[in-house]
């Protein structure tokens, strides 16, 4: 039977010329339309509508054309805002502040979501085995690959078609909105592009994810570091997020711009085809070395065996937040040192800030940051074991002399204890950075420390979510994910859409104490810890109970 | 230890409004390797879960060692080993280190056993999970299971995947675990094993079990395939009972016959005066064919 399958699936494979390489490409795009039937529209239609609200609160948020030119006065004196988001090219117009507070994080998020949709269609099809009955059909070699960059692009390209209608039916003019939802739309391109080409490198989707992950990251870190420093303003022109802020929209478009993006996500998609159709079904361009015949002693039980599997994809988040922190600690301290040396401006975060320390105040964002980042590994890692469930993995553990809760005690551990990890190091990391620029290493490495400590109640929190449903309804444990957007929807756009205190009292993270800068209170710090481990422990009863899930 | 190893008796399951299993019964004796024999979706792999304490079945009443499997499990698992249909394992591990981690997961692996059996199996312990074929896969979790020295051994379809040599190994393991007194529960439908290893088994169609006993026992049931020249043409054959697929050319009957109408037809033939008799008994394909044609009951 065995044999028979094989033999059928290369002959029907050699009759396939190579001169067809996207032979049933269009029934593959249809199956990825079909999967996805709920994640495109979801991502696509959310986001379109975020970014009408957000040019929809300007008017409300600074009516007049002289609050308009404060702000951009401002921002003018902030490197690190400046560096996370990009300079605001046209404060007067609503498109231009539109364009300035969202194109940066809009690339972020398309670029992460488009790379993720093409390994998903990708290299997950291979290491699960499911293209080998794709590459079995009448499918060409580039076939598979070409779909999976399809969807990809498709996802920005909605996007772009929604935002840009329905800014332009706002008002806020056509050529902008043109040249504001192509630029978000080709630089994820570019982004599918790399995750075309990490498919290829890679041998699991988790690698695939990692590496594409680690690039998105890097050419951030690298327009972030240029838009904040000026003496290393060249750097953004290496980086899809300097080309999708300085195609200037609604601010005198460069349009060539558009054209770089096409092209070098052209040049990355043909790459990966090539590339794709010169390596075997399922093999990588990264050979699979010879590894250990024997496990390490210390590797005896669902705890030790989870830190073994997640040691390698925490550290590569720990290296990546480390490295953001240390970049953020560098602008950070060039940013109040200038803010310091103008009175004005001294006095404007007086008056909002209160009492608080410019820095301190600063460094509670950004720690507040790596908090997120820090609930997605966790959340990401929780959900393992769901995966184990679908496949027999769980059920082998599960046959040996183990309780379930103990089996389920291996991710959830590696989950909360390495999130912790993560946001400790780079919280130590932004404030050692911070402190050697201002000559505090000891002391600001110690305070960045604290104040990424203060954040942990809420990040257990979120991954107490899929903790929960773990037990209670595991099917549902991907609302993890969910929470975890809206709570990052709450803390980033919150203030500019006008949402209400309810609205960011719904966000674990609304209620931290903002600890350094104003006083530290205990009491929700205790109460959202005592959440957590309800959640958890609520989640061990009911793993008890209930069935494998089928 | 006590005689009968596993004891399901009414077992229903279902899963929203579809049933899996509607009243299935099962007794595996200890010492015996017993054939569980179903098509897809007859209701196995359902079966070997709630034995295992995973799934709670919705009435029946299912005994592990004379426990009670989702109460005990975790002291049942300790006499156990189950390897499941389909192996799904850790890519980023080798096949070496899945060998130790589930051995040590067990309560231990027996270093020789376990350089004995990656040998006999061919399997190159040193490589990528992620890089191993299904068929290699297949191997590490039977490796893990074989390797372990425990009172019962429960595998689902385990040859499915494996080529035809490495087939065979499985069954001569089987056999030594046999010999050496363990029990053995075989879910399977490839026919040609449980009739090589299984000293008893049960069949299962849509939930249900249709037939258990010795495998001797369900072909004395069944019927017999006859080919016979005769010296005088034969006439009346219609009026004997039991007799079917009745091939007749006026000198070679072809037919298959019922047990208990054989005495009638051989004195039939014998009037005719028999030139050839060929006779052998039904293979458990034919066996088996028959039970899945079978109208629902």
């Amino acid at each position: 039977m065995t044999l028979n399958d094989s033999a059928l699936g290369t002959d029907t494979a050699s009759t396939v010329r190579p001169r067809a390489p996207f032979a049933g490409m269009s029934v593959l795009i249809r199956l990825a339309l079909r999967r996805d039937r709920i994640r495109l529209p979801a991502w696509t239609v959310t986001l379109a509508v975020l970014s009408v609200s957000i040019a929809s609160s300007w008017d409300r948020l600074y009516p007049t054309a002289q609050s308009r030119l404060d702000l951009a006065h401002t921002l003018a004196l902030d490197p690190a805002l400046t560096a996370i988001l990009g300079p605001v090219f046209d404060p007067l117009s609503t498109g231009g502040l539109t364009a300035w507070r969202s194109v940066a994080g809009y690339l972020l998020v398309f670029g992460l979501v488009s790379s993720f949709v093409v390994v998903r269609h990708t290299r997950a099809l291979e290491q699960e085995g499911q293209s080998e009955i794709i590459a079995g059909g009448a499918v060409g070699r580039a076939a598979l690959l070409g779909a999976g960059v399809t969807i990809g692009c498709i996802y920005g390209l909605v996007f772009g078609v929604i935002a840009a209608s329905a800014l332009t039916a706002m008002g806020v003019g056509l050529s902008g909105a043109l040249a504001y939802s192509a630029t978000i739309a080709f630089g994820a391109a570019v982004y599918c592009g790399v995750a075309a080409l990490a498919a290829q490198f890679a041998r699991t989707s988790r690698g695939a994810n990692g590496l594409s992950g680690l690039v998105l990251g890097i050419t951030f870190v690298l327009s972030a570091y240029g838009n904040g420093e000026p003496s290393a303003s060249a750097l953004i022109w290496l980086s899809p997020f300097g080309w999708a802020e300085q195609t200037r929209a609604f601010a005198d478009e460069r349009w060539w711009l558009l054209v770089l993006e096409i092209v070098v996500a052209g040049v990355l998609i043909a790459l990966a085809m090539r590339l794709a159709q010169r390596r075997d079904l399922g093999a990588s361009l990264v050979s699979a070395r010879a590894g250990r015949d024997r496990a390490r002693a210390w590797i005896r039980g669902p705890i030790a065996l989870a830190w073994r599997l997640d040691r390698s994809w925490l550290l590569g988040w720990v290296v990546g937040s480390a490295a953001l922190g240390a970049v953020e600690g560098v602008l950070l301290a060039s940013s109040v040192d200038t803010v310091q040396n103008n009175p004005a401006m001294v006095k404007l975060i007086a008056r909002l800030g209160g009492s608080g320390i410019l820095a301190d105040s600063f460094l509670v964002v950004m720690v507040g940051m790596f908090a997120l980042v820090a609930s997605g590994y966790g959340i990401s890692t929780v959900l393992r074991l769901r995966s184990d469930e679908t496949s027999t993995r769980a059920e082998q553990l599960w046959s040996a002399p183990i309780t379930r809760v103990h089996w389920a005690s291996g991710h959830v551990s590696t989950a909360f204890v390495g999130a912790s990890i993560l946001s400790a190091i780079a919280g130590l990391a932004l404030g050692a950075s911070y402190g050697v620029a201002t000559g505090d290493l000891g002391g600001m490495a110690v305070r960045g420390l604290l104040a990424a400590l203060v954040q942990l109640p809420a990040t257990w929190v979120l991954i107490a979510i899929p903790s929960l449903l773990l037990g209670v309804r595991p099917a549902w444990m991907s609302a993890g994910w969910i929470v975890l957007a809206w709570c990052v929807l709450v803390g980033w756009f919150g203030a500019i859409l006008g949402l209400s205190d309810w609205a960011s009292s719904t966000s674990p993270f609304g209620h931290l104490p903002s600890w350094p800068g104003q006083q530290m209170r205990w009491l929700p710090e205790i109460i959202l810890t005592l959440v957590a481990m309800v959640g958890v422990a609520v989640g061990a009863v009911a793993m008890r109970r209930r069935d494998l899930p089928s | 230890m006590p005689d009968t190893v596993i004891e399901a008796t009414s077992l229903a399951k279902s899963f929203g409004s579809a049933p899996a299993l509607d009243g299935l019964n099962l007794t595996v004796r200890a010492g015996e390797v017993h054939g569980f024999l179903g098509p897809n979706g007859s209701g196995k792999t359902t079966t070997l879960r709630i034995l295992l304490g995973m799934l709670r079945a919705d009435s029946g009443e299912a005994r592990l060692f004379g426990s009670d499997p989702w109460a005990e499990a975790v002291a049942l698992h300790r006499r156990l080993v189950y390897v499941p249909g389909e192996v799904a394992l850790w890519p980023a591990l080798t096949g070496g280190e899945t060998l130790d981690i589930l051995g040590r997961l067990r309560g231990g692996v027996d270093g020789n056993r376990r350089v004995q059996l990656i040998e006999r199996f061919d399997l190159d312990p040193t490589k990528k999970v992620s890089s191993y074929s299904k068929g290699n896969r297949q191997k590490v979790a039977l490796i893990a299971a074989l390797a372990a020295d425990v009172e019962l051994y429960l595998f689902d379809e385990p040859t499915d995947g494996l080529d035809p040599l490495m087939a065979e190994v499985f069954r001569e393991e089987t056999m030594l675990l046999r010999d050496a007194g363990r029990t053995v529960l075989l879910s399977s439908h490839v026919l040609s094993e449980v009739d090589a290893v299984c000293d008893r088994v049960s069949i299962v169609r849509a939930g249900r079990t249709v037939e258990t006993g010795r495998l001797s026992d369900l072909r004395h049931l069944q019927r017999l395939a006859i080919v016979v020249q005769t010296a005088h043409e034969l006439h009346g054959l219609e009026d004997i009972p039991g007799l079917h697929d009745i091939d007749y050319d006026g000198s070679i009957l072809r037919c298959t016959v019922e047990a208990e109408s054989l005495n009638d037809l051989m004195t039939h033939l014998s009037a005719a005066g028999i030139v050839s008799l060929e006779s052998r008994p039904p293979t458990l394909e034919e066996m088996f064919l028959r039970y899945y044609n079978r109208a629902p009951a």
